[in-house]
């Protein structure tokens, strides 16, 4: 799988350049983002004080 | 005498509480050919010409970028698990595949060292597998998450397959055999005739469970690569 050498990456502007599915890094950058963004709500829902009644 | 349906599965050969029934895993090694003379026989070169065949299969989905020699310890699992399930056919040989301890024992072994080797040596190459080529904006997020999910399951799902296979198959067997008993005649040749199927069946499921467990350890040991 060569995946991406056949997109042009000068074609891809803003967002799309850094999270697509066409380039390798577009890819990678996409899963490490959902990994963090998961990561950062679970870790918010751990951390949270937890509301004395 | 069947307590429960299940109870034909479970080990009984013992001598001082020891499970001799285990032994049957390595009944297969017997079949493995000796090369005495150098002009091979028929056992030696139907063993090689498999061999070869599995070879080059797994050759090609392993891709160009493969170690020389990591087709072997793929060709040893089919070996192994077809052996297994197969000689698990005939009467009184345990069939210690459809046990969840040996399958298991198999598909974790191998996920967690793929796993492993590729999260720390390829982490980037990992993480591009994470999405499809060419999947939709909107869909990229699920589509890391389902191929998460579907990775850690791997494991499972290699040894789940192949137990339930054998599980299935022998009770079937089991349970048609048992209502031969009290059966008449004319519908015992009936009930004959459908096991001779049903072994054919299971023998060809032998081989094809055995293909299916290895090409799939191929094909996810190709993706950390």
């Amino acid at each position: 799988m060569a995946g991406g050498d056949s997109v042009d990456e000068s074609q891809l502007k803003g967002f799309s350049k850094y999270f697509n599915s066409m380039t390798n890094r577009g890819r990678a950058n996409t899963a490490k983002a959902t990994y963090a963004f998961f990561g950062v709500v679970i870790l918010y829902f751990t951390l949270k004080p937890k509301s004395k009644k | 005498m069947m307590n429960n349906l299940f109870s034909i599965f479970d080990p009984s050969t013992n001598i001082f509480n020891l499970p001799l029934n285990w032994i049957s895993t390595f009944i297969g090694l017997m079949f493995i050919p000796y090369s005495f003379w150098f002009i091979p026989n028929r056992h030696f070169m139907l063993w090689n010409f498999i061999s070869n065949k599995l070879h080059n299969e797994f050759k090609t989905l392993l891709g160009p970028n493969s170690t020389s020699g990591s087709t072997f310890i793929f060709i040893s699992l089919f070996f192994f698990i077809f052996f297994n399930n197969f000689l698990g056919l005939f009467p009184y040989i345990f069939t210690s595949t459809s046990h969840l301890n040996i399958s298991l024992s198999l598909s974790l072994t191998l996920w967690l060292s793929f796993m492993l080797y590729g999260w720390i040596n390829n982490t980037q190459h990992m993480f591009i597998h994470m999405i499809p080529q060419g999947t939709p904006m909107v869909l990229m997020p699920f589509m890391v998450l389902i191929e998460t999910i579907s990775n850690i399951i791997r494991p499972g799902t290699l040894a789940v397959r192949l137990t339930a296979n054998m599980i299935a198959g022998h009770l079937l067997i089991t349970l048609l055999s048992s209502t031969g008993i009290n059966m008449p005649n004319y519908l015992l040749i009936i009930l004959i005739f459908i096991q001779i199927l049903l072994l054919i069946l299971e023998s060809a499921v032998s081989i094809i469970q055995a293909y299916v467990i290895t090409i799939l350890s191929t094909l996810y040991s190709s993706e950390t690569n």
